[in-house]
């Protein structure tokens, strides 16, 4: 039941996207997000659909995935957009009963909900094209100016990397106690909420009792290669970015620059 | 009057890039009182088979039949089929959650609502059958016990449920030898005293030839052979292509009769061995 959700949701392709330097990718992603925001014309976002469109092509993954994504958000989409179209006062459209639809609020709705995807697409772009490994070493690396003034970056990003590790592992296990228990006669989907709330203590002590275990054994695993947090630590791969990497930022910082200068050219979301 | 598999196909994450093959067309036949073994490499399927028997896995195509009934139609009762057939899973000790021995081999009698004192008496009978003093261990938090005595409180948990099929995966996986021998022991007993059918899954031919009567050989997803013992191991190429040994027992009694000893074919435990080439020097020395 747990095998096709899709956590940490990297898919290995050889494409030129993936082999971006995960520092740039991230520092990217950033960028557009604030930009999407700072975006207020139909032109502008029409121009960052094209860019991810034309991203999700040459990343190589299935346009199948990124709707995927998608499926949590949709109430939160749908929420939005109603909101904003029943909700923003200006010039009276037409009415549906109480409800007052206004030039305005279209627009917002339709600004708002077309955010979100972009949102959502640009950071699945991220996630669906950088194993969760390359991802906190780039972390990492960017967070690693901010050690001076105390933060420490290598033992978040291990942290990270832990907890990103053992979250296959520990849904296996889950899965592994929930058929035990079913097989011992107990019912996780029927009878009432308390019931059922009572029903995950069989599943949740041994969980909790083998996350413990398996901490305690990681911490001495850890220890007995005399590992020591990150000061002096060298690594095997090295992060490095070339000139494309460098090349892309900018052609990724134009673009932004582009659809925000094109907000002279109407304004969706005033 | 059995548990039989039709033309079972089993596809993890189905209709997704990741898509695997678990089990590919498998049909088999377990009869009432058999001890049976499966054996196959680590991934080979063997766990996915046999999660299939009491409707823990849903098969992407074929059939599982208990005593002519389909288990996975609509309307079938799981859980009365999960009391007949008990499954006992790997690091069974893992599963242990309740704040007593008690309370836990109680658990699964209780899911099958049964009264208090009819819960008591099974638990107490479980706890014996796996040598455990009920007196002793009853109210004790399972956590204080040792490795062995929890993965015999979770086994009783699962004998406390009376099932007719017992369904064991690498039951002495991380044993040492005593413990290793002890549950051998009592599965021979429940199969022999208490008339239970055991299906044993392991990756060990050691273990398997010390107490199966059948045994069955999967390899990637299919049944590559399955016979008496007898059957099985004269195959040793077969099985050599597909990373399994013979028992080294089995092993050493070959090379005995490739030298020219007079020696049964039949030989896969240490004790039969020692009881045979006892014969056989007393058959030289005496007749």
């Amino acid at each position: 039941m747990f095998r096709n959700m899709i956590i940490g949701q990297y898919i290995p392709r050889e494409s030129q996207v993936h082999h971006l330097d995960p520092r740039i990718k991230i520092l990217s992603v950033i960028f557009i997000l604030t930009g999407i925001f700072l975006i207020k014309s139909p032109y502008g976002y029409l121009f960052l659909t094209l860019f991810s469109l034309f991203l999700v092509r040459v990343s190589q993954i299935p346009a199948k995935l990124f709707a995927q994504s998608l499926k949590p958000i949709v109430w939160l989409l749908a929420f939005t957009i109603f909101f904003h179209f029943f909700l923003t006062e200006g010039k009276e459209l037409f009415k549906l009963g109480p409800l007052v639809v206004t030039e305005e609020g279209i627009r917002r709705g339709v600004a708002m909900g077309w955010r979100l995807l972009l949102l959502i697409i640009y950071s699945s772009l991220l996630t669906l094209t950088t194993s969760p490994l390359a991802l906190t070493d780039g972390l990492e690396s960017l967070l690693s100016p901010l050690k001076k003034i105390g933060l420490p970056a290598h033992e978040l990003a291990m942290m990270i990397t832990i907890a990103l590790r053992f979250i296959p592992t520990l849904l296996e296990e889950a899965e592994k106690i929930m058929k035990a228990q079913t097989a011992r006669g107990m019912d996780f989907s029927q009878g009432s909420l308390m019931k059922r709330v009572q029903a995950l203590i069989p599943l949740l002590v041994p969980l909790f009792i083998g996350a413990f275990r398996r901490a305690d054994e990681l911490a001495t695993a850890m220890e007995a290669r005399c590992y020591r947090g990150g000061v002096g630590r060298t690594r095997m791969k090295e992060l490095q970015a070339h000139f494309s990497d460098y090349l892309s930022l900018a052609l990724v910082l134009i673009i932004i620059g582009l659809a925000i200068w094109v907000n002279r050219y109407g304004n969706w979301s005033a | 009057m059995s548990i039989l598999v039709e033309n079972l196909t089993h596809l993890y994450s189905e209709n997704t890039p990741l898509e695997v093959v678990a089990l590919d067309e498998i049909s088999l036949e377990i009869e009432p009182g058999e001890f049976i073994g499966i054996i196959g490499q680590t991934g080979s399927g063997k766990s996915t088979l046999v999660q299939h028997f009491n409707g823990l896995l849903k098969p992407s195509q074929g059939k599982i039949y208990l005593e002519g009934q389909d288990i996975n139609l609509k309307g079938v009762n799981l859980r009365l089929i999960r009391q007949r057939i008990g499954m006992i899973f790997q690091y069974p000790e893992q599963q242990l959650f309740e704040e007593t021995v008690f309370a836990d081999v109680a658990f699964g009698p209780r899911n099958l609502g049964l009264k208090e004192d009819e819960i008591s008496q099974r638990v107490e009978e479980a706890l014996s059958l796996v040598g455990l003093d009920f007196i002793q261990v009853k109210d004790r938090s399972p956590f204080q016990l040792s490795g062995g005595q929890r993965r015999r409180v979770a086994i009783a948990g699962v004998l406390a449920m009376k099932p007719d099929y017992l369904i064991l995966d690498e039951p002495t996986a991380n044993l040492d030898p005593g413990g290793r021998d002890e549950i051998l022991a009592l599965l021979e007993q429940l199969n022999r005293g208490e008339k239970v059918t055991i299906i044993l899954v392991s990756h060990s031919m050691e273990e398997i030839a010390q107490v199966v009567n059948r045994l069955v050989v999967i390899h990637q997803g299919k049944i590559i052979t399955a016979g008496s013992l007898f059957d099985v191991f004269s195959q040793e190429g077969k099985l050599e292509e597909i990373g399994l040994s013979l028992p080294q027992i089995t092993i050493l009694m070959h090379r005995l009769r490739q030298a020219g000893k007079q020696i049964a074919a039949d030989i896969f435990t240490p004790e039969q061995a020692v009881k045979e080439i006892i014969s056989r020097i007393r058959g030289k020395n005496y007749v």
